[in-house]
């Protein structure tokens, strides 16, 4: 644990970052730019150790140099904190949300009863307006509750949390879905009556009760198995689908979809979606210093 | 095999516990370490052995065997 100087400054950050700096990062596209390189900085600097296990996997895992490497982690924090400005900018004016997109090139049919699977990168909560907005999927996010008892996250944090779940509950009119057993219950329940789920893949298994083992770039990982075992129990596919920004919009990319009538094959099938997904885009993934290696269980 | 003996059965794999430890008053939540997706198994499961869908909101009120025995019983004469 951080010393306690260095934890009351990180708190006193992230109270400034999310009372004073998002609300006017939010006026203006070009306000949320300067936002998320203002907090790329600062957080590249309050956290070397963090960034250090981030860099080391990146030049490991992508066979980069450490200085481009940096240059990955840094671009991967500027991805996190637009993400964020851009929610924050679209809140406040929704009706020009969707406009921003630009479709695949690929869509794919929308099918009765998918898991569509996003990963933390880019902008995966407008990915999920996106479909429900612009595609009319039937879909329900699943997310955890931002439970104080549970979640120690800063008042203005939360409060920025819990302000943008009631956003996009209105925008989609579909309450999220938990992750307890009623919510499960009925996220079951809605696969098997052909509708959808919207949910990240990518969890890391230190979060979670259930998790599994994939490989990435020839190391194993723990990522959370829920999501997977309810595709297998409602026979649906998982869809793989994120959004980046790109020049003031969205672009909208899917994966191949991935069949769970063999568990083994479709756990490989998702750790080559994911690979695909990060070596294409590595800026864009948020996850970097968070990973579970194999060896710790949950 | 009686339906009580069948979901017994099914419970039992589910939760990779004895057979002869399911009694109908056994409380699911002491037969093991649940976790939001066990109920979903067990439900999944019941479906594929009697061939009915268990209805969610049905599930989450079951809190011994009997009480699954009887929302199979109860699916089972809705479909029939």
């Amino acid at each position: 644990m951080p010393p306690r100087d260095s934890r009351d400054r990180g708190a006193r950050w992230t109270e400034l970052r999310y009372a004073s700096l998002l609300p006017r990062a939010a006026s203006s596209r070009r306000l949320g730019d300067v936002y998320a390189h203002l907090v790329a900085a600062i957080e590249l600097a309050i956290d070397r150790e963090r960034g250090r296990v981030a860099v080391e996997r990146i030049a490991r895992w992508l066979g980069r140099s450490s200085g481009a490497a940096a240059r990955i982690y840094h671009a991967s924090l500027v991805s996190e904190a637009r993400e964020e400005a851009d929610s924050a900018y679209f809140m406040r004016r929704p009706q020009t949300l969707l406009a921003s997109f630009r479709p695949s090139p690929d869509e794919p049919e929308a099918r009765r009863g998918t898991i569509y699977a996003t990963l933390h990168l880019g902008s995966p909560i407008l990915a999920y307006l996106y479909l429900c907005g612009a595609r009319g999927v039937p879909a329900r996010a699943i997310g955890r509750r931002l439970d104080p008892a549970t979640n120690q996250m800063s008042a203005a944090k939360r409060s920025f949390g819990l302000e943008k779940v009631a956003w996009v509950e209105s925008f989609t009119r579909q309450p999220f879905l938990g992750v307890d057993a009623v919510s499960t219950a009925r996220a079951r329940e809605h696969l098997l009556a052909g509708k959808a789920l919207y949910a990240a893949i990518d969890v890391p298994a230190d979060v979670v009760a259930r998790s599994t083992e994939i490989e990435l770039f020839g190391e194993g990982i723990r990522i959370a198995s829920g999501l997977l075992r309810l595709a297998a129990l409602a026979r649906v596919p998982l869809q793989p689908v994120v959004a980046v920004h790109r020049g003031g919009g969205f672009d909208v990319l899917y994966g191949r979809a991935i069949e769970f009538d063999d568990e083994g094959r479709a756990l490989a099938l998702l750790a080559a979606e994911i690979a695909r997904f990060v070596r294409r885009l590595p800026g864009e993934w948020w996850l970097w210093p968070y990973l579970t290696p194999a060896g710790n269980r949950s | 095999m009686t339906e009580l003996d069948r979901v017994r059965k099914v419970v039992a794999e589910v939760l990779r516990v004895p057979l002869d430890s399911l009694a109908p008053a056994s409380r699911l939540s002491e037969l093991a370490t649940l976790d939001s997706l066990s109920l979903v198994e067990i439900a999944s499961a019941l479906d594929d052995e009697f061939g009915i869908r268990v209805p969610s909101d049905d599930l989450s009120t079951a809190v011994t065997i009997a009480d699954l025995e009887r929302i199979v019983v109860g699916c089972r004469a809705a479909v029939q």
